[in-house]
């Protein structure tokens, strides 16, 4: 028993603390580190056909299933139809691949009538040059985030070829429009607008974003694609080079981003903002060697048992004591 | 009560960890619940708030303040950890092999998460760190219930939070596991394992509610109005921010700091966070008068400073802080102990 006050001395514990914390912060230390799951785009096996999602090098990547839930953060909230999405990673040294692969009884690949809605994807990331992570609802306007969103009608348009008012109401009646063969006669498609081309090179849409209302169709589309529907199930593959310019997010081996998914079941008239959205998630992409092997997991488990048998052994001290005692 | 409090003013005068344990822990408390309102909260709903001139420096100060927080948080949890480690230590005695162990245990995790925060750990390395949490937590909850002395409605929640969490890892731990073994397969029912572990939460708030509250009075009982202010202003902050024009906070707050989707239909989330506000009110309002119910209080606390997917190893801490304060709440004077358990 000391003769030091229990006041004191709890003040100059407290005071230890905010010293030790001020340093920490002067020197922009945390006392922690992130354990939370890491998707890891491992070097593929082989080459990663672009036109095939289930191609067998996809079985060398590790999957992670990421919960979603409804959107309830923007004006509609709703959504929430798909629970999960299975996600993997690979990466060539020149391109980065993903592909989400979720369960879908219904193959909804048209938006052309009002009352149709398509099945879709999107894969966000913080932007280039952005520090801090960005609000997971489309960034915000000091962090901007990069999304790519695969439209399952855009596949089809890929797949099968642009559907128009004849195909879709063979049976209509339409007066003849002179100009219908001119360009202008379809300002969205002379304008460039992505969404009224006929002839598209990919399925997938390179988008920015800077906080809610604020999604753009990007500058350039670099983004490849392919989505196909077996079994009751979408395989959706996104690639995309390593390098971008502009606000699209970089990679490059050795790097940890965040990476955020959300998916759109078309049959339960999910749109926009109606979608089963995920919170960021870690993303690792890795070089041609792993960056850690099981060797790693041996000399990990070896230092925390090292650990736990130096404390145990004070512990079974501490129980010899006890029993020599009684 | 009397009782309790005249004998830890008696032995205030000693400096024991009983007499610092106190310091740490509200130190922790507080700093955890500023990081979480002023960092983890506020700059995430803060991306959604205008903000120039006048509003912007607060804003910035606000965070800032938070930030310098979860610093004095993250140095707190250790020093409470290792008190109460120790207390434990003394008090559990060195008979059981499980309750000998388990301080030891304690102050080797600790020891662990300080090594993480200085060194890039694999895979691997998080897959053990997290198996070895859970396995504290499955400790206490073991050792919770093998306390005689200990009521039911403590050891059904320590059984329920730790529940919680257990289903809540294995989402973290499968899929780190299924990797270190390069498996090439997700592990099955992951997704459902951290809806449940949601739906056990909720459950978790309701009892505490009933245990700590003062409810189990039954007709005697009637809410302080603190407690009625707390409930309500809980659930009208919820239920506002949800449903107002720019919903943004309720979600952001429920699955980016505390890690829920809430699934579930909205209502219940509600009514739990109020109860919940109201048994943390009425702990407080009694540790106030009377240090005895001082650990239950800073427990029910620091819960929701945990979260329930213990993304850091910061949070592991605090979780199991929060645990072995419900498990061993007597850190007042031994004398003291009759009169927690009959409260």
């Amino acid at each position: 028993m000391t003769r030091v006050s229990p006041r004191v001395a709890g003040l100059a514990l407290l005071a230890g603390v905010l010293i030790l914390a001020a340093a920490l912060t002067q020197l922009d230390l945390r006392l922690a580190s992130s354990q939370a799951v890491t998707l890891a785009a491992k070097e593929a096996d082989g080459d990663v056909p672009l036109d095939d999602p289930v191609a067998r090098v996809w079985d060398s990547a590790e999957p992670v299933e990421i919960p979603l839930s409804a959107q309830n953060v923007a004006t509609p909230q709703g959504g929430g139809s798909i629970r999960a999405v299975t996600v993997r990673a690979l990466n060539d040294g020149e391109r980065i691949f993903f592909r989400l692969e979720w369960a879908d009884a219904t193959q909804d690949v048209s938006a052309f009538a009002a009352e149709d809605f398509r099945d879709a994807a999107a894969i966000q990331f913080p932007a280039s040059g952005v520090a801090t992570l960005p609000s997971f609802c489309m960034g915000q306007a000091d962090g901007r985030v990069n999304i790519w969103q695969w439209k399952a009608d855009w596949q089809a348009d890929i797949d099968r070829g642009f559907v128009n008012v004849p195909e879709a109401y063979p049976n209509a009646v339409s007066d003849d429009y002179p100009f219908k063969d001119e360009e202008l006669f379809y300002p969205g498609r002379a304008a460039g607008n992505l969404l009224s081309q006929t002839e598209r090179k990919t399925p997938v849409e390179n988008l920015v974003a800077a906080g809610f209302g604020t999604l753009t169709t990007a500058e350039e589309q670099p983004v490849a694609g392919k989505g196909i529907w077996q079994n009751g199930k979408w395989y959706v593959l996104f690639a995309r080079e390593m390098k971008a310019g502009g606000d699209y997010t970089p990679f490059k081996p050795g790097q940890t981003t965040n990476v955020a998914f959300a998916v759109w079941d078309g049959a339960a008239g999910e749109r926009d903002g109606l979608k089963s959205v995920s919170q960021f998630a870690d993303l690792k992409v890795e070089g041609v060697a792993r960056a850690e092997g099981k060797s790693g997991a041996v000399v990990w488990v070896f230092v925390m048992a090292g650990v736990v048998i130096v404390f145990m052994g004070m512990a079974y001290a501490r129980l010899r004591a006890g029993q020599r005692e009684q | 009560m009397q009782k309790s409090a005249a004998a830890a003013s008696t032995t205030s005068a000693a400096l024991t960890v009983e007499s610092l344990a106190p310091y740490a822990l509200w130190t922790l408390l507080a700093a955890g619940l500023g990081e979480l309102f002023l960092y983890r909260m506020l700059s995430r709903v803060g991306v959604h708030i205008p903000k120039e001139g006048l509003v912007l420096d607060v804003y910035s100060s606000l965070v800032r303040t938070g930030s310098f927080a979860f610093n004095v948080s993250s140095v707190a949890v250790f020093l409470a950890l290792g008190l109460l480690a120790y207390a434990c230590a003394r008090r559990w005695g060195s008979r059981q092999p499980l309750r000998a162990a388990t301080p030891a245990l304690i102050a080797a995790f600790a020891a662990v998460s300080l090594l993480f925060a200085f060194v890039d750990e694999g895979e691997s390395a998080k897959l053990a760190y997290g198996a070895f949490s859970a396995g504290l937590m499955i400790a206490l909850a073991a050792i919770a219930w093998t306390d005689g002395r200990s009521d039911h409605y403590r050891k059904a929640t320590v059984g329920l939070i730790v529940l919680a969490y257990l289903f809540a890892q294995y989402y973290t731990l499968s899929n780190q596991a299924y990797r270190a073994l390069d498996l090439t397969a997700a592990p099955p029912q992951t997704a459902r394992a951290l809806e449940m572990a949601e739906l056990l939460v909720v459950a978790t708030a309701l009892l505490a509610f009933w245990r700590w509250s003062g409810v189990r009075a039954g007709l005697n009982w009637r809410p302080s109005p603190v407690q009625l202010g707390v409930a309500g202003l809980l659930i009208f902050a919820f239920l506002g921010a949800y449903r107002g024009e720019d919903s943004s906070t309720a979600a952001i707050l429920s699955l980016w700091t505390v890690g829920l989707t809430l699934y579930l239909p909205l209502p219940v989330y509600a009514l739990a966070l109020g109860l919940y506000g109201a048994a943390l009110v009425a702990c407080l309002g009694r540790a106030r008068r009377d240090p005895a119910f001082m650990p239950d209080a800073v427990a029910l606390g620091l819960l929701p400073v945990a979260g329930l997917t213990l993304d850091l190893t910061y949070q592991h801490l605090v979780a199991i802080v929060a645990l072995l304060l419900l498990v061993q709440p007597s850190l007042a004077p031994s004398d003291a102990q009759d009169a927690v358990l009959a409260a």
